[in-house]
């Protein structure tokens, strides 16, 4: 390793070292700041001083406001417990983010952060942004359902013809394509959650790499890496003939389906639900993926397609329980109520993708039960005609899956109870939301809009699946990454069950975690973590 | 490299946090079938606010606990909700909790309050004592958080104590 990169690492290894330090055993605290935590200035504050309860020494001091990094004059750590900072005049109006890191007396490193307005004007939104936002998440959405749409084909293929029957050259060409294809829409996602997370302008923002480096903060920059990874080794195991390579080809399946579970609503649910989506998406190949194959072999072989025909069949019935199974449980876990089913976007595309997934099954029952066994005698139109329809009628499932796999699982909040579709569906590019389950409370914590700035940041507490509110509710913001550790906020109730906290600490865009505690009784407390991306704003 | 690095740095976060000043009891494991003291450790206030009130929720694992008074802290039990358990002296009646109230510990200074517990019958088991600590002005903090997975890292964690084997 070169020195450099020496020095980096030992700085990577500093910090973690704060942060493990800050964020469990805080000795030296804060006891006085000005600007206080969470104020709203009327002009532009000469100085930013913190005062702890014992003497500190100076890490680090940085201020970050609507226009980037703030250049700090003069950083005194003078009189023992106070430290102090001179700011530039006129600060733009905005929200600041004050971070420090500091060795207290006894030698241990803490951090801390705070935030506050300068003639705060609540971030807003522009129009134009508004459209671009719609514009990436479309983009996003169709993206995803050609990405499905070749996973099917390619990796279903490689499927096929690893458990089913070996396929000729020319369909594996064909599907080679398409996982090759699969590659490119994977890695196209990239800039298109960065344009959709820093809300560029569209679609003149797919061409700034900085773009992909705002989506490599992102859990989707992961998830995209490895499907094009798995991808890239189906496309190249269907180029060769034989086992090894029909191996390969399974293998390459796995980690794609593995890659999609690494991100979206079933990265949230942890290692068991991503497991099941990954079983999901890899059965959803191999079902949807036989159909063209089975296609073929039927034009070319006729009734003597037979035995591949239920070789695949063999295979198929307990793959189907599986996708039911699992989709099953996923969509249990995201609805609130059984209410949601209508009410909200969500639940009708769940209804949607049920009613296909329905029309699917009933044309494979059909498929296995008559016109199967009544192959050899009656030749394969009329099996490849139902196949035809079960190809037509998948994609149609593949499509709502996309804009499932984008959509919030809960409706908006109650101030646009009167139109939540329309505004659900407007906010989606930006409003963010994650659950949580611990100790018998069911969390749902919802950022609106999701934007640095001011935000709203409702949670709804459930315990057995009744709304619920304990004593306190603390919040605990930070952003390790970008300095921010331990912005703590009480959460005010609203009504039964429901808990917010306006203000404007998310000034950075980026991954958030938000640690939820929940005060019980005077001697229990539970704590939720919860993670969620903020765009920026403006 | 890097992985030492961050290693060495890991290990450095544990030891240095576990020297750090917490609410804690002085022992971390106690003997089964025992009558033992113990003492809960008060180091400093919240956040630089002198502390006026300890109050402890007892483990109903324990099949006794008394309290010994501090002078100038007024001493009370709440029953309802303690468990009863026979004892060689007839019935005995645990408390739910114990509070030491209406002092006042200034944050530079340190203060032990102390209990006779009786420990349970078989050892294995590990007791969380949670503690609230109130301060001048209103502030609490709350010694109470219990990991809710291994190795978890708490702002405030209620002490635990682990039962061993009688020796």
């Amino acid at each position: 390793m070169s020195l450099p990169g020496c020095l980096r690492a030992a700085g990577v290894a500093l910090l973690l070292c704060f942060a493990t330090v800050t964020g469990a055993w805080a000795h030296a605290s804060l006891v006085e700041a000005n600007p206080p935590d969470g104020a709203t200035l009327q002009g532009s504050p000469p100085s930013l001083a913190l005062r702890f309860d014992e003497e500190v020494r100076l890490l680090d001091l940085h201020l970050v406001g609507p226009n980037g990094p703030v250049t700090l004059a003069g950083v005194a750590h003078g009189v023992g417990d106070l430290l102090s900072a001179r700011l530039p005049p006129d600060l733009p109006n905005g929200t600041y983010l004050a971070s420090w890191r500091i060795v207290s007396a006894d030698g241990h490193p803490v951090g801390g952060s705070l935030a506050f307005g300068v003639r705060a004007a609540p971030v807003t939104r522009s129009a134009p942004s508004d459209d671009a936002g719609t514009a990436w998440s479309t983009a996003g959405e169709v993206l995803r359902f050609l990405f499905y749409v070749a996973f099917a084909l390619g990796a279903g293929g490689a499927l096929f013809r690893a458990l089913v029957q070996e396929v000729g050259r020319g369909e594996r060409r064909g599907m080679a394509a398409a996982a090759l294809g699969g590659v490119v829409l994977a890695l196209l996602t990239l800039p298109v959650q960065g344009g959709a997370m820093l809300a560029a302008p569209f679609p003149s923002g797919l061409s700034d790499p900085g773009m992909i480096v705002a989506a490599s903060t992102s859990t989707v920059f992961l998830r995209c890496l490895v499907a094009a990874a798995g991808m890239a080794l189906v496309a190249t195991s269907l180029i060769v003939a034989g086992k090894v390579a029909r191996a390969a080809g399974v293998l390459g399946t796995v980690i794609a389906a593995v890659g999609l579970s690494l991100s979206g609503h079933a990265a949230a649910g942890g290692a068991a639900m991503q497991a099941l989506l990954a079983a999901h998406a890899l059965v959803a190949a191999y079902w949807l993926g036989a159909f063209w194959p089975l296609l073929v072999l039927l034009a070319r072989e006729g009734s003597r397609a037979s035995p591949a025909v239920r070789r695949f069949a063999a295979l198929a019935i307990p793959a189907v329980a599986v996708l039911l199974v699992s989709g099953a449980i996923q969509a249990l876990r995201h609805m609130p109520a059984w209410d949601a089913l209508v009410t909200t976007t969500y639940g009708q595309l769940v209804l949607a993708k049920i009613l296909g997934a329905s029309l699917l099954l009933i044309l494979a029952a059909v498929n296995h039960l008559r016109l199967t066994p009544a192959l050899p005698t009656q030749g394969p139109a009329a099996l490849s005609r139902s196949i035809k329809a079960e190809g037509l009628i998948g994609l149609a499932v593949l499509g709502i899956t996309a804009v499932l796999s984008a959509t919030s699982p809960h409706a908006a909040q109650t101030g646009d109870a009167g139109h939540v579709h329309a505004v659900h569906r407007h906010k989606e590019g930006t409003e963010r939301n994650a659950t949580a389950r611990v100790s018998g409370w069911t969390v749902h914590l919802l950022v609106s809009p999701g934007l640095t700035g001011s935000n709203r940041i409702t949670l709804r507490l459930e315990r057995d699946g009744h709304p619920e509110g304990p004593a306190e509710v603390w919040l605990e913001l930070s952003q390790e990454g970008a300095g921010v550790v331990g912005l703590r906020r009480r959460m005010s109730p609203t009504q039964p069950g429901t808990f917010v906290h306006e203000g404007p600490e998310l000034a950075i865009p980026g991954p958030w975690k938000a640690r939820v505690e929940l005060l019980v009784s005077d001697f229990e407390q539970i704590s939720a973590f919860l993670e969620f991306d903020v765009a920026a704003g403006r | 490299m890097t992985r030492l690095l961050i290693g060495l740095s890991v290990l450095g976060a544990l030891i240095s946090g576990a020297a750090l000043a917490h609410v804690t009891v002085d022992q971390p494991t106690l003997p089964a079938d025992s009558y033992v003291r113990i003492a809960i450790r008060v180091p400093h206030g919240c956040e630089g606010a002198a502390t006026t009130g300890i109050r402890l929720q007892v483990p109903p694992e324990l099949r006794g606990a008394k309290a010994m008074p501090v002078a100038g802290w007024a001493l009370t039990t709440r029953m309802e909700g303690g468990v009863t358990v026979q004892g060689e002296h007839g019935t005995a009646h645990v408390p739910r909790e114990v509070s030491w109230q209406g002092g006042n510990l200034p944050d530079d200074q340190y203060q032990e309050f102390v209990l006779l517990v009786r420990t349970p019958a078989e050892p294995g088991a590990t007791l969380y004592f949670p503690v609230v600590q109130d301060c001048e002005g209103g502030k609490v903090s709350r010694w109470i958080e219990r990991p809710s997975a291994p190795g978890e890292r708490l702002r405030y964690p209620a002490y635990s104590v682990r039962i061993t084997p009688k020796g």
